[in-house]
């Protein structure tokens, strides 16, 4: 492949790719894309620092494949993010290091966001269903104690039919609190 | 000068990019954003009389989608374990990366951070655990990225810890 071609097809590829010098020394094969130049700034260079030390690690092992780091986050002159992932490769006795734009982050950062949303949503909800059943709980049970009370006072036939069929509707409402909390705490 | 690397981790959504933001750019914004990956950001302090640089590594959120790659803790002098205090599960979060942590870097200083302080109304964890964790020794802060309490002296602690050490 002539030089032109890989140089095209690295920039087509939001890719950087620097060869390392058996002294090394990291040279660019490829001039490098205007995102790549924003990531000079002084605050970039601690995760540079910290994938060279791990990258060291993988090159000296001389295993050919690749390892991979990121992404990193960056803002662009316009104050917008960016990301970006960094590979260090070995490919025969070569060895390169790889940054490489990841537009893939924006889709990673929409679906992470919509189940995350999602779940804290859920959680807010489950949280709200478990209050309202406790207070209704209360409630019914503030309703027996009403109920044992009036027993207490001597009832004519005809209330206590009526008293058996309120406690039986309680019961009822009881449990169908216990089945809205259970369902409400239930994995999405 | 010193520079020191803190990393700041937990569960998604406690607000570990909300923390960073208030602190160095006294921002907050109340849209919950997810952080995919690294962001790195640096703010200078003056403590016990030496200028120290902290150069902050906020890591993504821990769920069951993202997991923390511990490796990008290495070379941290020390870090926040961010807990959201209306969220009971993300303190086991919490403190599951915590013994991460320790085995991946060992025994560096750290602050438990139990951020959203502003929503005690809605308040979870169990007072007793916390307490059980600050006679073991653990400093906890409440804070809130949104009113700004607490978050300085989150930040502080940990330094003046770091600068202890």
């Amino acid at each position: 492949m002539g030089d032109d071609l890989l140089a095209g097809l690295l920039q087509a590829m939001d890719m950087v790719v620097f060869e390392r010098r058996p002294d090394g020394a990291f040279v660019t094969i490829t001039e490098p894309p205007r995102w790549f130049a924003l990531m000079n700034a002084d605050l970039r260079f601690p995760f540079l620092g910290h994938i060279l030390a791990e990258a060291g690690d993988f090159w000296d092992r001389r295993v050919p494949g690749v390892q991979d780091w990121g992404p990193a986050a960056e803002l662009d002159e316009h104050g917008k993010e960016f990301h970006y992932k960094v590979m260090a490769v070995q490919a025969e006795e070569r060895q390169y290091l790889v940054f490489q734009l990841d537009r893939g982050s924006d889709r990673t950062r929409e679906m992470l966001q919509k189940v995350r949303e999602r779940s804290l949503a859920e959680s807010t909800r489950s949280k709200r269903t478990t209050s309202l059943a406790s207070d209704a709980r209360h409630t019914v049970a503030d309703i027996h104690d009403l109920l044992a009370r009036l027993r207490a006072t001597g009832l004519t036939q005809a209330q206590t039919d009526v008293m058996a069929e309120v406690t039986d509707v309680l019961d009822e409402l009881l449990m169908s609190i216990d089945r809205v909390a259970r369902s409400s705490q239930a994995p999405v | 000068m010193i520079q020191k690397k803190i990393c700041l981790i937990g569960g998604f959504g406690v607000g570990k990019t909300s923390l960073v933001s208030q602190f160095v750019h006294s921002i907050f914004s109340d849209k919950y954003l997810t952080t995919v990956g690294v962001k790195i950001e640096k703010k200078s302090l003056v403590l016990k009389e030496q200028d120290l640089d902290l150069v902050i590594w906020d890591l993504y959120g821990e769920d069951d989608f993202q997991k923390v790659r511990m490796s990008y803790l290495r070379g941290a002098s020390g870090y926040l374990l961010v807990a959201d205090g209306t969220r009971r599960t993300t303190l086991d979060t919490a403190l599951a990366l915590h013994e991460a942590a320790d085995r991946t870097i060992g025994h560096v200083p750290f602050v438990l951070v139990l951020n959203k302080a502003d929503l005690s109304a809605q308040w979870e964890l169990d007072e007793g655990a916390i307490v059980r964790l600050m006679q073991s020794g653990w400093r906890v802060l409440r804070t809130s990225a949104k009113t700004g309490i607490g978050v300085e002296e989150a930040f502080i602690t940990l330094g003046n810890a770091m600068l202890s050490e």
